[in-house]
């Protein structure tokens, strides 16, 4: 039986093959982006929402980003942007057939405090410890990523160490 | 670089963060920007369908208060006044108290008083003039509705016939004096009520200019709305009454060129001309006042003050 016409010219104005550099770029860095979304979240799932949500937007205008010569830096920005800004839209609950995460005791993981206190900071104090001492970035760039300002990034950094730094001293002292 | 800075470092390093890579990314990747770009197409799609319906519908569909088919101004002719529909009459109920009445006034030929209570009474008690005349028996008029059984905060009317002296007369009622000023009535009616008219279910708007020259006719439109869910049929075309600055007015046929009804949530537009007297002096304002009556008696109605200028 034949198609209704009108699906078959959408199905034509829909059809995509994804540009040579485009798939190489996916198959070669994709699992590097995954982990970055990972840190920058602390969710194993949004990290792969926010990473395939990103490399969909990178798709949709690759020749644009290729001309660019920064296509990493571009999906990286990207990602970290829907995180910061619309990370409350794409949440969705998620069935698992995994049991909750087991705590463990301090003894077993020295820095698992400081991870939680990592966990705890708001999501743009987080970006920028991430982007600082993750991916290297200046502050130059860490502002350039963020859109905003480098007086911006240096006082959330400051904010942000601050709170681990105070948060941190009963430990040192073997209060906890 | 602090002991804080390293251990970030290496927390943010550390394996727990690493994630085990799509089985095959660029396909999974692929059908994502296809329904994405399926999206946008039907999107498109939709908007260029709405563009192309609606458009031409917004352009042809008849907008109240666009300049798109007003009928243009004709002097249909004086007509006879038509009857025109008004409250029913109420029936009698308690008779109004002395203590209830008040706000009383003379205006022109009539003596007005208020229901001050707060129930609806009837006031049909006689009432005696210093002279020693009687109020009673009827003006003409069909207008009026006898007793006269009156809301809390409406009035009681009574007709006089007077003539103005250089004496204080008073009209005596339920024991109350009511003065009446520097009055000589010869005679009284009994009380009354003049029911409002009924409204036709439309709206009326006058778009008139500002100002209007003292000695000149000037133009305007009357948009007559049927803002109701229904059709409203036209079963002749209404007579309308202009007045301006309460000057006396006649009635005359409206052309309703060839409509016979005004659909649901649509319009009729109307061009009018009104003259301003030269009696009216520049610097002032007069108020235009443009009333429909339908053919069941019911009416639609709408004025503006407008400024006068020389």
């Amino acid at each position: 039986m034949q198609p209704f016409p009108g699906l078959l010219c959408l199905k034509a104005m829909t059809r995509w093959a994804a540009p040579e550099g485009f798939a190489e770029f996916v198959r070669g860095r994709h699992a590097d982006l995954l982990r970055f979304a990972h840190v920058l979240c602390g969710d194993r799932y949004l990290a792969e929402d926010l990473v395939q949500d990103a490399l969909e937007r990178a798709g949709m205008a690759w020749r644009r980003i290729e001309r660019q010569d920064n296509p990493e830096g571009y999906v990286r920005k990207t990602i970290t942007n829907r995180y910061l800004n619309q990370i409350r839209v794409m949440r969705r609950e998620r069935l698992t057939d995994r049991p909750p995460e087991i705590g463990t005791s301090q003894d077993d993981l020295p820095d698992d405090h400081l991870r939680r206190l990592l966990a705890g900071l708001p999501r743009q104090q987080r970006a920028v410890i991430v982007l600082r001492f993750y991916l290297d970035y200046s502050e130059a760039q860490i502002a350039e990523t963020l859109g905003c300002s480098t007086g911006t990034v240096k006082s959330n950094a400051s904010r942000a160490m601050a709170k681990l730094r105070e948060a941190l001293i009963p430990v040192k002292g073997g209060a906890r | 670089m602090t002991d804080l800075d390293d251990r970030l470092r290496m927390i943010l390093q550390d394996d727990d963060f690493a994630m085990a890579g799509w089985q095959d990314p660029v396909a999974r990747v692929g059908m994502g920007i296809r329904r994405r770009r399926r999206n946008r197409t039907l999107a498109i799609a939709s908007a260029a369908l709405a563009v192309a319906v609606g458009l031409p519908a917004a352009i042809l569909w008849p907008v109240p208060g666009s300049d798109h088919g007003i009928i243009p101004y004709g002097d249909g002719g004086i007509v006879a006044a038509p009857a025109l529909a008004r409250r029913a009459p109420r029936p009698d109920t308690t008779p109004c108290e002395a203590s209830n009445l008040g706000n009383h006034r003379v205006s022109g030929q009539t003596l007005y008083v208020a229901n001050l209570g707060d129930k609806r009474c009837t006031l049909s008690a006689p009432a005696t003039l210093d002279n020693g005349v009687v109020a009673g028996g009827r003006f003409a008029g069909d207008d009026k509705q006898y007793p006269a059984t009156i809301d809390p905060g409406e009035s009681a009317r009574m007709d006089l016939a007077a003539t103005a002296c250089d004496r204080e007369t008073s009209v005596r009622v339920l024991g109350v004096t009511l003065p009446l000023g520097k009055t000589c009535v010869t005679a009284a009616g009994a009380w009354y009520v003049e029911p409002p008219l009924l409204d036709a279910p439309l709206t009326v708007t006058i778009d008139a200019p500002a100002a209007v020259r003292s000695g000149q006719y000037f133009d305007y439109v009357v948009t007559v709305l049927n803002a109701m869910p229904g059709t409203f049929g036209l079963d002749a075309c209404p007579k309308y009454l202009q007045t301006l600055g309460g000057s006396d007015a006649q009635w005359r046929r409206l052309d309703c060129d060839g409509h016979t009804s005004i659909p649901a949530h649509t319009a009729l537009r109307f061009a009018m001309r009104a003259y301003v007297p030269a009696a009216h002096s520049a610097g002032g304002q007069i108020r235009l006042e443009w009333m429909a009556a339908m053919a069941d008696g019911t009416v639609a109605a709408s004025g503006v003050k407008l400024d006068v200028t020389a």
